[in-house]
């Protein structure tokens, strides 16, 4: 008897990016393969993407493919997390009642609801409910990041009076109120996971029950297979490694600004036998300092000779392209200035052969060990990443020998099978019967 | 001559009464009515308006005096004849008589005939002494008192330097206006100040007409923003003691009630017929917390036996909330009832409406801030229902917490502050009592205020009581404007019907503050009602039932442990403005188990620090 799964996503990957939402259908494809799973995907969709609201319907299919629904979300309560809109409640507690889930698996809350955990558990009492984390946005109404809005620092736990100060306008109150109602829901769920074990550590320390959290990394299928392009071999060549990459989004927490800072630096030390390109976009989500701190140098560099320039700016890319983009550079830099959950663009880099230098903190510390496989930095310290920079041009056997000891990252089977183990267990664990 | 107390309409539905016969009159009021004259003529009437009872001369005029031709009696015709005759020799003297510097800033008038007048004058030599207001051919009211208050502005516009209080403001209630009350924007009205030497000053206007709710609005802010010489709270009391206060109540009460009689009501998801219990909400302002407390309260044991009743004093929540309840009754099985009122009737007025549309027998007024600690303290008031003496039941309240995990409710008490005034006439003392929490922010392990106990009152955040003896006692007065105090109103109703409430330690989380929104008005609203709650009680509770340590038979458990009372009577003794006689405080035997939170001892050193009575 195949197992019923429903995967419930923060957005579609093809229609709106983001990490969460690809490790979702990373798990939605792969669980489509395997013979004992029927798996189910419902994304969610906000206003943002009017052409697909059709009139009167809540959810729909998406693009004719099989199993792929929208969840047209509309008058969310961004604050609350929760839906105003009870027809969307309905047409939910029906898709339930249709798709007979043995098991759903929440990637996110946002769009939907956190009370939705709520609908699941009282539509179907049998089902086991999995829920995976993706950043702190449980914990943290500072977008899920644990950055400190009074001065960017990391914050490692949540209290009423500090959540508080990085919202000054809300009183201490309301942050326990919103814990109560997030605590309140995710009473409901059965299991936990984290893609980082140092999430599960903030989770816990927030309230969370330690035998409920489960640690499952994130895979993808590699890229670097079945592509189109091919790239150049860069290892065991005797050329120089000074090209750096920045792959993500250009707003604050990405840390882009930290390397145009380096760069800077670099510059005006004299160093400038290095370049750096620049991958990604969405600036219009980055405070208007760093906005406009970016496009500032973007312009001053554009001035140059092309024979000057040190920083060039690639625009977005998507995943079919990563395998063009990492084949024009030797190090990618990860100089994210929160914790990140997995950091996906590690794996991305490990695929390529890529080493990396990244923020001496979270995910990234966690997967990344300093001089053995990448190096680290000390986080949002541009004069700390310009040193590394330095280093890795000029250190001979360096690029080598962090190469050679780049581990694999998490394949989209592994994390599969990570999943359908937990999946398994709790049903076991229930002694409940998937449906027949 | 009949008593004039029989014509003094007290009670709203007189006061109905007289506004109709007041109505039939409008145009048959004599043009040889002059107030002074007749105050001087009958004595018993100038004694009515000077306590207060009656609003003026003219008041009594119409509803009595004109059917008994006073104008026509010897003593009037003398007097009205002697102060004609003054007024002509004075003219034939010195001319006309001089009016002192004034102005009026505000006239406003409301849809149903109330009137706000505020304004100054330096009447410091020559004093303003009465105020007629005429509003198109027939409307008409007359005042002899006015609130007086600081003027800062025309202290320095007249370069004064001393003290005195220019400012003045007069308010008269629907019913208190004779002559017809149907009002048109833009009518013309007659404003004339009389002053003791004889001068009168008429002004024209044309008459702006508000919302009577926009009125009680302003009224209430004014109020609280006026300035005194003296203690403020001192002669903002004073000010409402001749007949303002009573207006301002009165014209507030019929908005209520107004109110309460268009309530439309909403009911989600089946109910059983007879819950056990009726959960009263009143939301003002705030509906985010309608969603959270569905989530919070649909959990626990026996929460089946319990129906929600919201009763809504914002009907532009009207639309979110019901959207919300459907989406409770989805997601938590929920049965709830919406009860939803044309604008702010108040707390009293609402959680009465309110009553009507409950089916339980057990009634529990809930905050929208207030969430269980505990997933079972449903089945915890249950319990304490089913085991606990009925007299320990009818009326209890809860522990109550703030989100920092320190007490914030643990029974109120009462205390008075005494202030002085100083005029032409001496000193005067003055008594106010204001409503105090016993241990307000102490550690949650302090279980000495916790404890099982008969307390002077208990906050209506959290006010469990029996629905009969909730409708015996008349439900909670809906004399209090907006909010506050009507808690403690109740329970000293309550008391004085034989029954105390007790504490009882369920827990709740009490968020104090965040589930309402506060404007200036209530602030103004508060006022008034401290001043309603002390005029109302103060003859009852003082001075035995102030303090820690109130003397009353039925408190005689004590709202103190003895150690606490040892601190109270050392705190108490010295200093204090009213001394309080020593308690007879033993020790209360806790008839619910409380459940400290890793209690090592209990704290000896209680604190209370000032606090409203219910949070709006």
């Amino acid at each position: 008897m195949p197992l019923r799964v429903l995967l419930i996503s923060l957005f579609h990957p093809e229609l709106v990016r983001g990490g969460a939402q690809q490790v979702a259908y990373e798990l939605f494809q792969e669980l489509r393969e395997r013979e004992d799973v029927a798996c189910f995907l419902l994304a969610s969709l906000d206003e943002s993407y009017p052409a697909l609201f059709k009139s009167g319907a809540r959810i729909t299919g998406f693009d004719g493919r099989a199993d792929e629904y929208l969840f047209l979300s509309r008058n969310y309560d961004h604050w609350w997390h929760k839906l105003g809109e009870p027809l969307l409640i309905e047409s939910f507690i029906e898709f339930l009642q249709t798709i007979r889930p043995d098991v759903v698996h929440f990637h996110h809350f946002l769009t939907f609801g956190i009370d939705l955990i709520s609908v699941v558990r009282r539509v179907l009492p049998s089902c086991r409910i999995v829920f995976t984390f993706h950043e702190f946005m449980a914990i943290c109404a500072a977008n899920g990041h644990m950055v400190r809005r009074t001065d960017g620092s990391l914050c490692d736990h949540a209290s009423q009076v500090r959540c508080h100060q990085c919202f000054p306008d809300r009183p201490p109150e309301d942050f326990l109120l919103r814990k109560m109602w997030f605590m309140r829901h995710l009473a409901g769920v059965d299991r936990f996971t984290c893609p980082s074990r140092f999430m599960i550590e903030h989770y816990v320390t927030w309230g969370l029950a330690r035998d409920r959290m489960f640690h499952v990394a994130n895979g993808q299928r590699s890229y670097a297979e079945g592509s189109h392009t091919t790239m150049p071999a860069r290892a065991n060549d005797a050329a120089p490694k000074r090209r750096f990459g920045f792959f993500g989004q250009l707003h604050d927490t990405k840390g882009v600004h930290i390397v145009l800072r380096a760069v800077n630096l670099l510059r005006a030390d004299g160093v400038t036998n290095f370049h750096v390109e620049i991958n990604g976009d969405n600036m219009r989500f980055a405070s208007d300092a760093v906005r406009l701190e970016i496009e500032a140098f973007l312009a001053e560099e554009q001035k140059l000779a092309p024979s000057e320039r040190l920083v060039t700016h690639n625009g977005s890319y998507n995943v079919d392209q990563l395998q063009q983009r990492m084949g024009r550079i030797d190090w990618c830099i990860v100089p994210s200035t929160w914790w990140e959950a997995f950091a996906l663009v590690i794996s991305e880099a490990w695929m390529f052969g890529r080493p990396v230098i990244c923020s001496n903190v979270g995910a990234m510390a966690e997967r990344v060990t300093d001089e053995v496989d990448g190096l680290l930095f000390e986080m949002g310290d541009p004069g700390a990443l310009a040193a590394v920079m330095r280093r890795a041009c000029t250190e001979d056997g360096l690029w080598q020998r962090l190469h050679d000891a780049l581990p694999t990252p998490p394949s989209r089977a592994s994390m599969a099978d990570g999943y359908l183990r937990l999946y398994r267990d709790e049903v076991e664990r229930s002694g409940f019967s998937p449906s027949p | 001559m009949p008593d004039i107390s029989t014509f003094l309409p007290r009670q709203p539905s007189e006061q109905k009464l007289a506004t109709e016969f007041a109505d039939a009159l409008h145009d048959q009021i004599d043009p040889d009515f002059d107030e002074a004259a007749y105050l001087r003529t009958y004595p018993d009437v100038a004694d009515a308006v000077q306590r207060g009872v009656l609003k003026s001369g003219l008041a009594h005029y119409v509803l009595a005096g004109k059917s008994e031709r006073r104008l026509e009696l010897p003593q009037y015709r003398q007097n009205i004849s002697a102060q004609l005759r003054a007024l002509a020799e004075f003219g034939a003297s010195s001319g006309p008589a001089q009016a002192p510097a004034m102005s009026v800033d505000a006239l406003i008038v409301s849809e149903s005939g109330a009137v706000f007048i505020v304004g100054w004058t330096d009447d410091r030599h020559n004093p303003l002494v009465a105020m007629t207001l005429r509003i198109g051919d027939g409307a008409r009211h007359s005042w002899t008192v006015f609130p007086r208050l600081r003027r800062r502005d025309v202290e320095v516009s007249l370069r004064f330097t001393g003290c005195y209080q220019h400012g003045f403001w007069a308010f008269a209630g629907a019913d208190d206006l004779t002559g017809s009350r149907h009002l048109a924007r833009g009518a013309q009205c007659a404003l004339e100040l009389c002053y003791s030497n004889g001068a009168v000053v008429e002004m024209n206007r044309t008459l702006g007409v508000v919302p009577d709710t926009e009125l009680r609005d302003t009224a209430m802010r004014y109020l609280v923003a006026c300035e005194y010489w003296g203690n403020p709270t001192i002669e903002a009391f004073n000010s409402l003691d001749d007949g303002a206060g009573d207006a301002l109540i009165g014209f507030s009460r019929s908005i209520s009630r107004g109110f309460a009689s268009q309530a439309l009501v909403e009911r989600f998801g089946q109910t059983q017929r007879r819950p056990k219990v009726s959960i009263i909400v009143t939301l003002y302002g705030i509906g985010d917390y309608f969603m959270l407390q569905s989530a919070a309260y649909a959990q626990g044991r026996d929460i089946a036996a319990y129906e929600f009743v919201y009763v809504v004093n914002s009907p532009e929540l009207l639309e979110q909330l019901c959207r919300e309840a459907r989406i409770a009754q989805m997601i938590y099985g929920l049965a709830q009832t919406l009860v939803v009122l044309p604008g702010n009737a108040g707390f009293g007025t609402a959680n009465n409406i309110a009553t009507r549309f409950a089916r339980g027998e057990r009634l529990l007024f809930l905050n929208p801030d207030v969430f269980p600690c505990d997933p079972d303290w449903a089945r915890r008031h249950l319990d304490a229902l089913a085991s606990l003496p009925e007299a320990q039941t009818r009326l209890f309240g809860s522990s109550l917490f703030y989100d920092d995990g320190s007490l914030m409710h643990g029974g109120m008490y009462f205390e008075a502050d005494a202030g002085f005034r100083t005029g032409v006439s001496g000193a005067t003392r003055r008594t106010m009592v204001r409503v105090e929490h016993y241990g307000k922010g102490a550690p949650p392990w302090a279980t000495q205020y916790v404890a099982s106990r008969p307390v002077p009152a208990v906050t209506g955040a959290f006010l469990s009581i029996d629905r009969a003896w909730y409708e015996k006692l008349g439900g909670f007065t809906d004399d209090y404007i907006f909010g506050h105090y009507e808690d403690a109103d109740l329970c000293l109703k309550s008391l004085h019907a034989g029954t105390p409430a007790w504490l009882h330690d369920i827990r709740m989380l009490h968020l104090e503050g965040k589930g309402s929104r506060r404007l200036p008005q209530h602030e103004g609203g508060s006022l008034v009602n401290r001043w309603n709650f002390s005029r109302t009680w103060i003859p009852k509770i003082v001075p035995d039932m102030v303090g820690r340590t109130p003397q009353h038979r039925l408190l005689g458990a004590s709202a103190m442990t003895p150690g606490e009372a040892a601190a109270d009577a050392a705190l108490d003794a010295p200093g204090d403005v009213l001394a309080v006689a020593p308690g007879n405080a033993r020790a209360a035997r806790p008839a619910m188990p409380a459940k400290p939170h890793g209690a090592k001892r209990a704290s000896s050193s209680p604190r209370a620090g000032p606090a409203r009575s219910r949070t709006r």
